[in-house]
């Protein structure tokens, strides 16, 4: 059976089991009609990965016709005849070869460009102002993107507190998935969870509420048993899929296991480290793009054969690019633009936005030519089903990332 | 009334049993029944003075400097020895109060053995962390920026003449002094070419590499010269926001966020300026405060996981705990010492709080309970500890005397109801079940 018709049959029983809920039969008009159409957003699945230190996007989509590209990187230069052609002006990195095969089958797309107005170079700004979509000092330090988005989403399992996103892998909360009232959930893995016995008893979780700072870990609390409750619904993974053995590896597959297991959860998270590349760049950011590659590489094939690959959605950032001189050290530091990337079967595949000059710069860094938020507009509006200027408060033309 | 007004016990705030508690896991790693008692009995200015002095006796070994010596060279070859002789420190060492001090200069100038690739490196850190922790920040900066550990984290160690790499650079000024918006681009390109130089030498040491020196004229921060590396630190540590960023960092280890107002901070930076930026004479400020000992700073901040767990087995009198065990649960709960996420070190006050980590302090809290901590293991410390202190066989008594234990204070009636109730159980083990489950509460997370 080809994976066309394993979509379908999820589909179908997908269908079924929400038009089971629906009273009278299936021709979907008016108000039925939009509850189908939220159902089935509820079945989308959007995953997130972040490619933390700031990654040097001249090297991974390489624009080799550039006079400025040699000329500004003696060093860490790709030859040209080493990279992946997307087209007559862009190249991969020669350790995305499964990106090229993302982009052979047509489900990657590469925004070239993208960074937001007047940069700021330091790690912690830069992210925070990637994570809640923010460009002001107060916003910045609020709530995330994704939280707010999931705050805007009516959820029929609220009161069950099941997390409605998930982090995996051992890291600290990204501030992205920080929320309102939605459940979210850090699962460094399943069986830190199984462990644990139980997390705490109905009895326990009627207490901590004298203060607004209990009251907080009582929310956490019963988060974490909800996960606990979730998580040992899920069977033991056997994925024949070859992961590569580095942590995104890892937590792409635990995300994989997750997402065939049902959980209601509609966003996940994976971090990967190190791409802070001052000195040496060379090889450092080569293995990592392998791995990244090799990962999603596995885990679309992972959801394809488990009949998800129309549901899954994968975004790639990073929260800057570097800059267009190499130093001295054979690294580069903190810039400006770089791509962000969007991988799966939902994907209308293909190069969006303008390539940055790498002979018109400021200040020796590229100048942006598409604003993060119109990615994330695209993501909110046509993955999730969500009004993008309620979650993003700005009016920001989306991209035709997604199919319709 | 100054923001920094000492405290001055009275009838609203007492000292009482609540502020001995909270001095105790808020500025040191818990204390034990013994402890407490103590606390109150002496009084507010002789607690405090023992906890300033580094002169804590309960619990600590005797020669412990020389065990510490031994147990270094024991650690030198497996990096999570050092994690676990640091918790060993922690949680025996007479001076618990530097400790702390240490733990919150590792997440200002943090580091990490992930990139860093030498323990060597990074307990040569620890140790001149350790030693600068109450002194001037005068002589903590220079010495933990040229940390061979720190050069390496921030690419330093390979630092020319010709396009100088900026990171040293900017988390110099972004991170260990001035702090983000005080400082331009330009600044760090300035900063940067001043750096060159710096390198790491053959034997890990830090050494000044003059060939590879840009002489040239530099311009920071408006101040104009042939800068070197030095020259820099001097104009950094002289910069005002350098003292209020200190002043920041000081404030956040000891209080609620919400306490730390800007009229505060102020003050405190301005003392530090008078003072040559002396850290213990400022840290001593801060616990003599009353906003320090105010009732809206009690119970109100998640331990950082490696306090939390120190000071559960601190509370529970495990003195022989294996403390390799405490840095896998300090981890699991989001605190692998040594080893912090990313260049702006760990989480702060109620980020610490993830589901994950909740299930990380849970595991935590029953692991200890159950013995399996400990050197001697057995049935765990909860039937020596009831005997050793006289607590009878009643439900209430014994769920009385944890609570004063572990929270210090009265709990919420709903609280006390759970735990007397598992507490009364017919089970031979229903008292190790109610520690658990006080220590898995919401009010056992905060301190």
């Amino acid at each position: 059976m080809n994976s066309r018709n394993l979509d379908r049959r999820a589909f179908l029983e997908y269908s079924l089991k929400y038009s089971a809920l629906l009273p009278g039969a299936l021709p979907l008009t008016g108000a039925l009609g939009s509850l189908a159409s939220r159902s089935r957003r509820l079945g989308r699945i959007l995953v997130v990965v972040e490619l933390n230190g700031g990654n040097d996007g001249l090297s991974t989509v390489v624009p080799f016709r550039d006079e400025g590209y040699a000329k500004n990187r003696p060093t860490l230069r790709i030859a040209e005849k080493d990279l992946l052609k997307l087209d007559g002006e862009l190249g991969l990195h020669p350790s995305l070869r499964s990106f090229a095969a993302l982009h052979e089958r047509s489900e990657l797309a590469v925004v070239q460009g993208v960074g937001y107005p007047e940069p700021n170079f330091s790690h912690e700004v830069s992210l925070d102002t990637w994570h809640t979509a923010r460009l002001d000092r107060a916003g910045r330090l609020g709530l995330g993107w994704l939280g707010r988005a999931l705050d805007e989403t009516e959820h029929a399992g609220e009161t069950s507190r099941a997390p409605r996103a998930i982090l995996a892998g051992p890291h600290a909360l990204p501030r992205a998935l920080r929320a309102r009232k939605s459940p979210v959930a850090t699962v460094p893995s399943i069986d830190a969870y199984l462990e644990a016995g139980e997390i705490a008893s109905d009895a326990l979780l009627q207490t901590g509420t004298e203060s607004e700072a209990s009251e907080h870990v009582r929310r956490v609390l019963l988060d974490a048993r909800a996960t606990a409750k979730s998580l040992a619904s899920v069977k033991p993974g056997k994925s024949a899929k070859p992961y590569p053995a580095a942590p995104l590896g890892t937590e792409l597959k635990l995300i994989a296991q997750l997402i065939r297991a049902d959980l209601d959860t509609s966003v996940f998270y994976a971090i990967q480290n190190g791409y802070d590349s001052h000195s040496l760049q060379d090889p450092g950011q080569g293995s990592r793009l392998q791995v990244l590659g090799d990962a999603l590489l596995a885990f679309l094939d992972e959801m394809r054969e488990a009949g998800r690959a129309s549901s899954v959605l994968v975004l790639v950032w990073s929260e800057f690019g570097r800059r267009v001189q190499e130093n001295a050290s054979r690294g580069t530091d903190h810039g400006t633009a770089g791509p962000v990337f969007l991988a799966g079967a939902p994907v209308r595949a293909g190069v969006y936005g303008q390539t940055p000059s790498l002979t018109d710069l400021d200040d020796g860094n590229l100048k942006m030519t598409v604003d993060f938020r119109r990615v994330y507009a695209s993501v909110l509006r046509d993955w999730m089903g969500l009004d993008a200027q309620t979650v993003l408060d700005s009016a920001l033309e989306p991209l035709p990332l997604i199919r319709s | 009334m100054s923001p920094l007004a000492p405290y001055v016990p009275n009838a609203k705030e007492p000292w009482n049993l609540a502020r001995v508690h909270h001095l105790h896991w808020r500025a040191s790693f818990g204390a034990t029944w013994a402890e407490l008692k103590a606390g109150v009995e002496r009084g507010h200015e002789a607690t405090l003075q023992t906890l300033l002095s580094g002169t804590r006796e309960v619990g600590v070994p005797e020669r412990a400097n020389e065990m510490i010596e031994t147990l270094q060279h024991a650690a030198a070859t497996r990096n999570s020895r050092w994690q676990a002789l640091w918790f060993w420190r922690m949680l025996l060492s007479a001076d618990p109060l530097g400790e702390r001090l240490t733990l919150a200069w590792h997440d200002h100038f943090a580091t990490s053995f992930q990139k860093v690739q030498s323990m060597a490196m990074m307990a040569a850190q620890n140790a001149t962390i350790r030693a600068h922790a109450r002194g001037s920040f005068r002589d903590l900066l220079p010495a933990c920026v040229k940390q061979p550990a720190m050069l390496l984290w921030l690419d330093a160690s390979s630092n020319y003449r010709e396009h100088p790499n900026e990171n040293l650079a900017r988390e110099l000024m972004e991170l260990f002094t001035l702090g983000e918006g005080h400082y331009t681009e330009h600044d760090v390109r300035e900063v940067a070419r001043a750096l060159t130089g710096w390198r790491v030498d053959h034997e890990d040491r830090f050494w000044f590499y003059g060939e590879h020196h840009d002489q040239g004229e530099k311009t920071v921060l408006g101040h104009k010269g042939a800068f070197d590396g030095d020259g820099v630190l001097a104009i950094l540590l002289d910069h005002p926001a350098t003292a209020r960023r200190i002043a920041w960092r000081l404030c956040n280890t000891f209080l609620v966020e919400s306490l730390v107002t800007a009229d505060l901070l102020d003050a405190l930076a301005r003392e530090l300026v008078e003072s040559n930026l002396e850290l213990g004479r400022a840290v001593e400020r801060i616990l003599r405060s009353r906003v320090f000992f105010c009732d809206a700073n009690l119970h109100a901040l998640p331990a950082p996981p490696a306090v939390h767990v120190t000071a559960l087995a601190r509370a529970l009198e495990c003195f022989d705990a294996r403390t390799s065990l405490l840095d896998v649960f300090a981890a699991e709960a989001g605190q692998h010492l040594f080893n912090p996420p990313s260049v702006f070190g760990w989480p702060h006050g109620k980020q610490w709080i993830t589901t994950g980590s909740l299930v990380g302090r849970t595991k935590f809290a029953r692991a200890l309970v159950e013995g399996k901590l400990t050197a001697t293991g057995g049935d765990g410390p909860i039937a020596p500890l009831l005997r050793k202190h006289g607590v009878g066989t009643g439900a209430a008594e014994r769920v009385e005397f944890f609570i004063n234990l572990l929270l210090g204070r009265k709990p919420e009636a709903s609280l006390k109801a759970v735990l007397v109730a598992t507490a009364a159980a017919d089970h031979p083990r229903a008292c190790e079940e109610m520690v658990v489950q006080l220590c898995s509460s919401p009010a056992s997370q905060l301190a």
